[in-house]
């Protein structure tokens, strides 16, 4: 699975929302509506056979839910980024920035002229 | 909330797409996230966003589903494109395309049979949509109530409420968020341009607010611009608006003379805006304030919205109880008064069209089935001649799964086409439907092909292609290898007509259960339109005029002003007979009250509902009505108080005991009045409704009544719409001022009664011819396939001897054995479902023998017929070619 060279996108946002905090998938998948603004929607089968690859990766873990979180009955399961889930992320935020610089060299974007 | 149940319902649905560990694991958390997926959309997206939403989580479904399940069974969905699989899928379609293009005849019979019966279900699903699924078009709908008043003591039900009653509950009930007291009442515009009469609904200043609807143009009433001096304001709606002034905008803020009052316009309704059950042209505020309403007038009309968090069980709890209170502080006016508290929604809908709906459903998706059970029987007899192609594709190497996958294409591809023509035909269907609906349709149902129609036909296009598909093709693929060894004959043709057989018994089944219900939906509406209505309905017009109390205040200036009326509209030509009343036959009104009835003996009765009808005595002879004892009103009658009265024979038959002499008994006069004779006894008119039983009714003079608005009933020597515009001219020499309006015939008030049956006769009418031809279609054609399969045989019958006679009787007693099996099983389906058919019948008993006599006449005939000719052309083969074929 770590094969995968480039990140899948939407594993991206999985990984960025739970960089600062530990999540539950609904969680999940509403900080990434509220962060793209409704542009990724994290449909169930996708977010839950995400969570399950992602683990199974080893980029992220279950973990104990943290202190007065609502439990809806025990059956929501909590997530964080493993070390390695989090170099991960780490190594795709540079790409991306290497791309950006680029980009931005050539004059694109949104301090560049080319609108 | 129910909605979200039925989502959670659905989706859990789909979960059983996913492999059992996966859900096991994850199932609850995926509804949780789903639900939340659906709140988070529900403010960005309206009713398209709905279909997006569940297309979407079908497509994730699906996609994840069966990745998760190959996944389980080895395969490695990485390297496994989804392109690979679209490239099977794309070429299959190609494939059955190119093999459909082969027998165009076949093709296009299909098509357009499957097309036929979902464009017929795409177009009811439409109205029923309307009807039934589409939210009323205010804020929260479902939070929407209305409320009625009943006195079961006193044989009141669905009654008008008192408005001091309803402004005691506001006050009270806390599972209510607001509640709105409202009535219509019409006005004579006066002024610039021609006088008009206006509809306009007195109410109290929230009720837009209620609604969750605001002016576009001006500004709402103010919570205080209610009762005596303050309701000198209107709000125009955008049709009224449009058509007197033009959209211009500058009527906001200026006056109009309304009933000779002046009115200052102060906000304009948006174009999209609809009133409830009515199509008002302005609002007016409440004229005094609702606390001070006598409570023994019961005369308004009640709209509220629950609370957040209550429930409608709980408002109806709450209301009775405050109706209880009320009764025991005002036990003269209102003891025995309850409540009634149902959903807007279905209060609008009312019972018949919610029945029509789900009959017409019913209906329409046997058509469907039907339809389906006759392509199921065309593709069966092209396998006959393709087995030759399934056992050579078979033989290099394509499993029973890929031919079963083809097989299944091509009746999905037949479906697609047909489903989009039929879409394309709903389009045009539902428009004929709706246009026919009645146009005493409360205008808040609106009638589209929205997303929930186009999931709808997707739907059971899908379905159908499954139901007519799968068992020919489950038929055609088994048993492929044994084609190529025996040549074609054997086993197969017998499984299949045994097959063909069982279609022949659910078709004859389904068509049994249409055409008896059309038959009786048929009658009953042929027996409204020429059942006794108590007088003659040919040649008569109504009309209505209403002086205004601001130039008629006296009871004596209105009687003067409608005897001059009368009199000079008997004098204009053609007019034979003239009468006024408050309220003429099928006008819809609904005036009544309670009265004690006296014999002989002097002994009042309990209080008794009346219907009460205030005529003239030119009223009677108008309708040519039939006076069974006694004698008519006369002129003589127009006593104030009014002493005496004529009764129908159902105020007869149900108030006065048998052996009474009708004419002995009287009316108790209440409060110290005298008591009111019955003078006559009248045969029953219809009033209310064609599907109404007769109401015990008094009928009395008017001018003992003072009654102000009134219609004029006229009978004419000729067409009766030939002489409005000499009821005009009479009308206007006694004051110009004033419209004349609702002018109708008769005859157009019968029809518009009928209207609402009329649509679902009409189109159960349909549905019955519909399910003969495909009945009879499928009867031939399925005759027609076993005798072809048995050619041999009968080659072999004929050479030995027998006369084509003998082969005719043979092949149709063995059809006949089916059909009668089906016409047995249809005759106990019908008689089962006639229950749901006893609301949208009148006069009519759901198993009236008639009907069903004549349905299985009809349908035997038609099976024999279908049977015959396939069995004659059998019997006239050449025994030598059908050997030598073998």
């Amino acid at each position: 699975m770590a094969a995968n060279r480039r990140l899948k996108g939407h594993w991206f946002h999985i990984l960025l929302s739970l960089a600062d905090q530990t999540l539950h998938g609904t969680a999940i998948m509403e900080e990434v509506l509220d962060r793209t603004d409704g542009g990724l929607r994290l449909w169930p089968g996708k977010l839950y056979g995400s969570l399950k690859d992602l683990a199974r990766a080893g980029w992220i873990s279950e973990v104990e839910a943290p202190d007065g979180a609502p439990l809806e009955g025990g059956t929501r399961k909590f997530y964080a980024l493993t070390p390695e889930g989090r170099l991960v992320l780490h190594e795709e935020v540079e790409r991306l920035a290497a791309l950006v610089r680029i980009a931005r060299e050539k004059r694109v974007g949104t301090d560049g002229t080319h609108a | 909330m129910t909605l979200r149940n039925v989502e959670r319902r659905w989706f859990r649905r789909l979960l059983r797409l996913y492999p059992r560990e996966h859900r096991e694991r994850y199932a609850a958390e995926m509804e949780e996230s789903f639900i939340a997926l659906l709140e988070w959309d529900q403010g960005t997206r309206g009713r398209l966003g709905t279909v997006a939403r569940w297309m979407g989580a079908t497509w994730d479904a699906l996609r994840t589903g069966t990745a998760l399940r190959l996944r389980g069974a080895g395969v490695d969905t990485t390297t496994m494109g989804g392109w690979e699989i679209m490239g099977t899928v794309l070429s299959d379609i190609r494939y059955a395309i190119r093999s459909l293009l082969r027998r165009p005849i076949f093709a296009i019979t299909a098509v357009a049979t499957l097309a036929l019966g979902i464009g017929a279900n795409a177009s009811v699903f439409t109205v029923v949509n309307g009807f039934l699924m589409r939210p009323l078009p205010y804020e929260s709908p479902e939070e929407l109530l209305v409320v009625w008043s009943e006195n079961h003591e006193l044989g009141w039900e669905n009654t008008d409420v008192n408005a001091a009653d309803a402004w005691d509950w506001r006050e009270r009930a806390r599972s209510l968020d607001d509640l709105a007291i409202f009535n219509e009442d019409n006005f004579n515009l006066t002024g610039d341009g021609a006088p008009e009469l206006v509809t306009g609904i007195r109410t109290s200043p929230n009720i837009l607010r209620l609604l969750g609807k605001a002016p576009v143009l001006g500004r709402d009433f103010a919570e205080d611009e209610m009762g005596e001096g303050r309701d000198g304001v209107v709000i125009l709606t955008d049709g009224f608006w449009q058509r007197r002034f033009g959209g211009d905008p500058e009527v906001l803020g200026s006056t109009l003379v309304l009933d000779n009052i002046q009115k200052t316009v102060v906000g304009i309704m948006p174009p999209d805006f609809l009133f409830l059950d009515e199509a008002p042209d302005l609002f007016m505020p409440w004229g005094s304030h609702p606390s001070t309403a006598n409570r023994s007038n019961h005369n308004t009309n009640v709209i509220a919205r629950l609370a957040d968090g209550a429930t409608l069980s709980q408002a109806r709890e709450e209301l009775a109880a405050v109706a209880r209170q009320l009764a025991e502080e005002y036990p003269d006016s209102n003891a025995g008064w309850t409540t009634r508290v149902v959903s807007a929604h279905e209060d609008f809908l009312g019972d018949v069209a919610r029945a029509a709906s789900l009959v017409l459903l019913t209906a329409v998706s046997f058509i469907l089935l039907m339809a389906c059970v006759n392509v199921a029987n065309l593709l069966l007899a092209r396998a006959g001649s393709r087995s030759r192609e399934f056992a050579v594709r078979a033989a290099l190497g394509a499993g029973r799964a890929r031919v079963l996958r083809q097989l299944l294409t091509e009746s999905l591809v037949l479906a697609v086409l047909g489903g989009g023509l039929g879409v394309l035909l709903a389009q045009w269907g539902y428009r004929a439907i709706v246009a026919a609906l009645p146009s005493t349709l409360p205008p808040v149902f609106q009638f589209g092909m929205d997303g929930t129609v186009i999931a709808y036909s997707l739907g059971i296009t899908a379905v159908s292609a499954i139901v007519f598909g799968l068992a020919p093709a489950l038929q055609s693929s088994s048993v492929p290898m044994l084609e190529l060894r025996d040549g074609g004959r054997g086993g197969r043709g017998r499984r299949a007509s045994r097959f063909g057989s069982t279609l022949v018994v659910i078709q004859t089944a389904l068509a049994v259960v249409l055409l008896i219900g059309g038959g009786l939906l048929m009658k009953s509406m042929a027996g409204m339109r020429s059942q006794d209505f108590g007088f003659e309905p040919e040649n008569v017009l109504t009309v209505r005029v209403s002086p205004p109390s601001s130039d008629y205040a006296a009871g004596e200036e209105v009687s003067a002003f409608w005897s001059a009326v009368e009199d000079r509209v008997l004098q204009s030509s053609g007019v034979e007979a003239v009468g006024t009343t408050q309220s003429h036959p099928l006008m819809g009104s609904n005036w009544g009250n309670s009265v004690r009835v006296a014999g002989p003996d002097g002994q009042p009765s309990a209080p008794q509902r009346v219907r009460s009808t205030w005529v003239t005595p030119g009223y009677f002879e108008a309708l040519r009505t039939e006076i069974v004892a006694g004698r008519a009103l006369t002129a003589a009658d127009a006593v104030e108080g009014g002493l005496v009265t004529v009764v129908n024979e159902a105020f007869v038959s149900q108030y006065i005991a048998s052996g009474t002499d009708p004419l002995r008994a009287y009316i108790v006069g209440e409060d110290g009045d005298p008591d009111i004779a019955i003078v006559g006894v009248l045969r029953n008119i219809t009033e209310r409704g064609l599907d109404d039983a007769p109401e015990p009714s008094i009928y009395g003079h008017i001018d003992a009544r003072g009654v102000r608005t009134r219609s004029l009933v006229i009978r004419t020597a000729g067409p009766p719409r030939d002489v409005i515009e000499g009821v005009e001219r009479a009308v206007w020499s006694v004051d110009p001022k004033l419209p004349l309006y609702s002018i109708e015939t008769m005859p157009e008030l019968i029809e518009r009664r009928v209207g609402g049956f009329a649509v679902i006769g009409y189109l159960m009418g349909t549905f019955a011819l519909m399910s003969l031809v495909l009945g009879a279609v499928g009867i031939y054609g399925v005759t027609a396939y076993s005798a072809q399969q048995r050619t041999a045989e009968i080659g072999v019958r004929l050479a030995m001897g027998a006369e084509g006679g003998d082969v005719v009787r043979m092949v149709v007693r063995q059809g006949a054995y089916r059909a009668l099996l089906g016409l047995g099983i249809g005759l106990v389906a019908a008689f089962a479902m006639g229950g749901a058919l006893s609301s949208i019948l009148v006069g009519v008993s759901p198993t009236d023998p008639a009907t069903f006599a004549l349905v299985i006449g009809a349908l035997s005939v038609v099976s024999l017929l279908g049977l015959w000719l396939p069995a004659r052309k059998a019997s006239r083969v050449d025994p030598v070619r059908a050997l030598s074929a073998e």
